[in-house]
C-alpha cells in the first residue's frame, strides 16, 4: 500500500498536474483577495463595516468556498481519469500483474492509493482557500469540515467511475467520456419530474426513476452539504447512500470485471 | 522437485466477434525441475510470451492445468519466489531506475531494509549503478533491459521467467548477463528462457523446448537435440577403398577421402560398421554420433510443423 501511495505521489509531480492546482488555488486566493477589497471599498457607501458584511454573508462565502472545492474536484477527475488505462497499457499491465498480489487488491490499493493522493491534493488547496478566508476576511467556520468530508466523497464517487470505464476500456477518453457523460445525465434528471408529468408514460416514469435513483447524486450531495454546514435539517438522505452504494457496487463491479481479464 | 508443471495446457484468444480465434497454446505438457536453465525455442507467434503469461495469470487458461510451485496462477501466493522480465515491457516510466526496483520491491511485499539490501548490488550486477537516480523515460533500450533484468530480480526469486533478456543489449552485456544466469543458476535457482539467439540458449540452457504453432514440437537436453539420432561421423582413412553399408544395418549417407556419414537402423550397429571397416584394413581415428547446430535442428524442427521427433 505504502509503495502505491508513494508511487502516485510521484506520479503527480512528473505528470506535472500539481501545477494546474496550484494555478487554480491562486486564482481562488486573489478572487478571495478582491472580495474583501470590495468589502472594504462599500464600507464608506452603505455605512457596514467590512466584518459585519462577512457576517451577512458567511453563507454565500462557505457556498464560495464549497464551489472553489467542487472545481478542485473536477480537476483531480481529469487528473486521475488516466491512471489505470495507463497502468494497463501492453507491457506494464504485466509488470503489475506479475506481482504477488490478487488483481482485486491491486486495483483496491491503487485505487485508494489514487484517493487519498488525489484527495490530498483537493484538501491542501481548499485549506489555503480556508486560510485565505481566515486572513483577509478574518471568517473561519468550522463548517467547512463538511465541505472537505462531502468532496472527499464526491471524488470518490468519480474516481469508482473513471477507473470502471478505464478497466472496461482501457482507454483514457473514454474513461473522461463516460465521467462527462454521467454528469449530463444528472443534469437531465434534474428535469425529470417535469418529464415525468410532461410525457405521462410508464415505461418513461419507471426508467427515469430507475436511472435517478441508480446514479449518484452529486448535486443533491451538494445541498446536503450545505444544509450541514447551515445546520439546518436535513429532508433525505437518500440522495447521500444511494450515491455511497453506487460508488461501493460500481467498485466491485470493476474488481470482478478486473478479475477475468487477459492482459 | 518440479518448479513448473503445466499439463495440457491450451490457451485459446477468443476475439469478440467468433471468427478468428487464435490457438497460443495447444496442448502444452512441461515440467521444469529446480535448479536447471530452461531454454523456450520457437518461431514468432508460436506462443512463447503466451505460455509466461498463462504461468503468472496475466493470461487466463483456456484448459489443463498449470502449477507454479505447487500453486494455481489463480493464487497470488504463487508468485511470491518469481522474478519476471516481460517481452517489450513499459515500466513506469516516472520512476528512476532506483525508483523501479524499490517500487517493485513494495509490490512483492518486501520491507524497506529488504530493499536497501539489494538494490546497489543488482544495480552493479546490470552495470546501471551511474544510472540509477535517471528517469527511465531517459533510459537507452538497452538499459531499459538491464534495469528490467535488475528488478526482475529484487526480490532474490527462485524462479526467473526471462522473455528475451538480451534483446537490445550489447554484446560484451550479452556475454555477461550469460554468466550471471549461469551463476544464478548454480546457486539452485530456476531460469526460464525465452530466446531468438540461439547460440545463446545453447551455451546456457540445461534442457530445451521447441514451441512451434502452440506445440511443444521438439524437448530435450541441448545434446540431445543437436545430436542426429544414429546418425555417426567416422574419421579414418578410406582413400579408393570401396565401403558399401548392408541394408540391414543402414546406409551411406556421405564418404570422402577421410571422412564416412552412416544412418544405422539403430545406435548399437555402429559395432557392425566398425567391424566391417576393419575387415576391410581401413584405420579408423575416430567415431562420433554426428552433431549439428542448436540452429539447424530449430530451422529443421520448425519447417515440419506438426512432426514430432524424440
Ligand atoms: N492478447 C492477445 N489477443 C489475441 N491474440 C493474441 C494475444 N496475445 C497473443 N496472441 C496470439 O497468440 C499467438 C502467440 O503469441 P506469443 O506472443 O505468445 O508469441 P511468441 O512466441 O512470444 O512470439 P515472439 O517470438 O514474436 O515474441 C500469436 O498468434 C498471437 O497473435
Ligand atoms: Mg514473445
Amino acid at each position: 500500500m505504502r509503495g502505491l501511495i508513494r508511487d502516485s505521489v510521484v506520479e503527480l509531480f512528473d505528470r506535472k498536474v500539481i501545477y494546474v492546482f496550484g494555478v487554480v488555488t491562486l486564482i481562488a486566493v486573489g478572487i478571495i483577495g478582491l472580495l474583501r477589497s470590495a468589502e472594504v471599498r462599500l464600507e464608506g457607501q452603505i455605512g457596514m463595516d467590512a466584518d459585519s458584511m462577512t457576517e451577512m454573508f458567511s453563507d454565500q462565502l462557505l457556498s464560495g468556498q464549497s464551489l472553489f472545492m467542487s472545481i478542485l474536484v473536477f480537476l483531480a477527475v481529469m487528473a486521475v481519469a488516466g491512471l489505470i488505462p495507463n497502468m494497463l497499457v501492453k507491457g506494464r499491465a504485466d509488470f503489475y500483474l506479475s506481482k504477488p498480489i490478487s488483481r482485486s487488491a491491486l486495483l483496491l490499493r491503487k485505487l485508494i492509493s489514487i484517493w487519498i493522493v488525489y484527495g490530498g491534493v483537493v484538501i491542501a488547496c481548499g485549506l489555503i482557500g480556508v486560510v485565505a478566508f481566515a486572513l483577509f476576511n478574518s471568517f473561519f467556520s468550522w463548517g467547512v469540515l463538511w465541505i472537505f468530508l462531502f468532496k472527499m466523497l464526491g471524488l470518490l464517487i468519480w474516481l469508482s467511475i473513471v477507473v470502471f470505464a478505464g478497466v472496461l476500456s482501457g482507454s483514457t477518453s473514454v474513461s473522461i467520456m463516460s465521467a462527462f457523460s454521467v454528469y449530463v445525465l444528472q443534469r437531465i434528471l434534474e428535469w425529470r419530474e417535469m418529464m415525468i408529468e410532461f410525457l405521462d408514460s410508464q415505461a418513461v416514469t419507471f426508467s427515469l426513476n430507475l436511472v435517478y435513483y441508480i446514479l449518484p447524486k452529486n448535486d443533491e450531495l451538494s445541498d446536503i452539504t450545505m444544509r450541514l454546514v447551515e445546520q439546518k435539517p436535513i429532508l433525505s438522505w437518500m440522495p447521500l447512500w444511494s450515491s455511497i452504494l453506487f460508488a461501493v457496487g460500481l467498485i466491485y463491479i470493476t474488481t470482478l470485471l478486473f478479475k477475468h481479464r487477459d492482459y | 522437485m518440479n518448479i513448473v508443471e503445466t499439463h495440457e495446457l491450451t490457451k485459446v484468444f477468443q476475439p469478440r466477434r467468433k471468427k478468428g480465434a487464435v490457438v497460443a497454446l495447444d496442448g502444452v505438457s512441461l515440467a521444469i525441475q529446480q535448479g536447471e536453465i530452461f531454454g523456450l525455442l520457437g518461431p514468432n507467434g508460436a506462443g512463447k510470451t503466451t505460455f509466461f503469461k498463462v504461468l503468472l495469470g496475466i493470461t487466463k487458461i483456456t484448459q489443463g492445468d498449470v502449477l507454479l510451485f505447487g500453486l494455481p496462477p489463480d493464487d497470488p501466493q504463487s508468485r511470491q519466489k518469481v522474478g519476471y522480465l516481460p517481452e517489450s515491457h513499459r515500466f513506469p516510466d516516472h520512476l528512476t531506475g532506483l525508483g523501479l526496483l524499490e517500487f517493485t520491491g513494495r509490490l512483492c511485499g518486501m520491507t524497506t531494509s529488504e530493499i536497501d539490501a539489494r538494490t546497489d548490488g543488482l544495480l552493479e550486477l546490470v552495470d546501471m549503478d551511474k544510472w540509477a537516480n535517471v528517469k527511465i523515460k531517459r533510459y537507452s533500450k538497452g538499459m531499459l533491459q538491464r534495469i528490467g533484468l535488475a528488478q526482475s530480480m529484487i526480490s532474490d526469486p527462485d524462479l526467473l521467467l526471462l522473455d528475451e533478456p538480451t534483446d537490445g543489449i550489447d554484446p560484451v552485456g550479452k556475454v555477461e548477463i550469460r554468466d550471471v544466469l549461469i551463476r544464478i543458476r548454480n546457486e539452485g535457482k530456476t531460469i526460464i528462457l525465452n530466446s531468438h539467439l540461439l547460440s545463446e540458449v545453447e551455451s546456457a540452457a540445461d534442457r530445451v523446448a521447441i514451441l512451434s504453432r502452440g506445440k511443444v514440437a521438439r524437448i530435450g537436453t541441448v545434446d540431445e537435440l543437436t545430436s542426429r539420432k544414429s546418425q555417426f561421423e567416422i574419421e579414418g582413412d578410406f582413400a579408393s577403398k570401396l565401403v558399401s553399408i548392408p541394408e540391414e544395418i543402414g546406409r551411406k549417407l556421405s564418404i570422402s577421402s577421410n571422412r564416412l556419414i552412416v544412418e544405422l537402423v539403430e545406435d548399437s550397429k555402429i559395432n557392425n560398421v566398425i567391424d566391417l571397416l576393419r575387415s576391410k584394413r581401413i584405420s579408423i581415428r575416430a567415431v562420433q554420433p554426428l552433431k549439428v547446430s542448436l540452429e539447424q535442428s530449430f530451422i529443421e524442427t520448425v519447417t515440419q510443423p506438426g512432426e514430432k521427433k524424440a
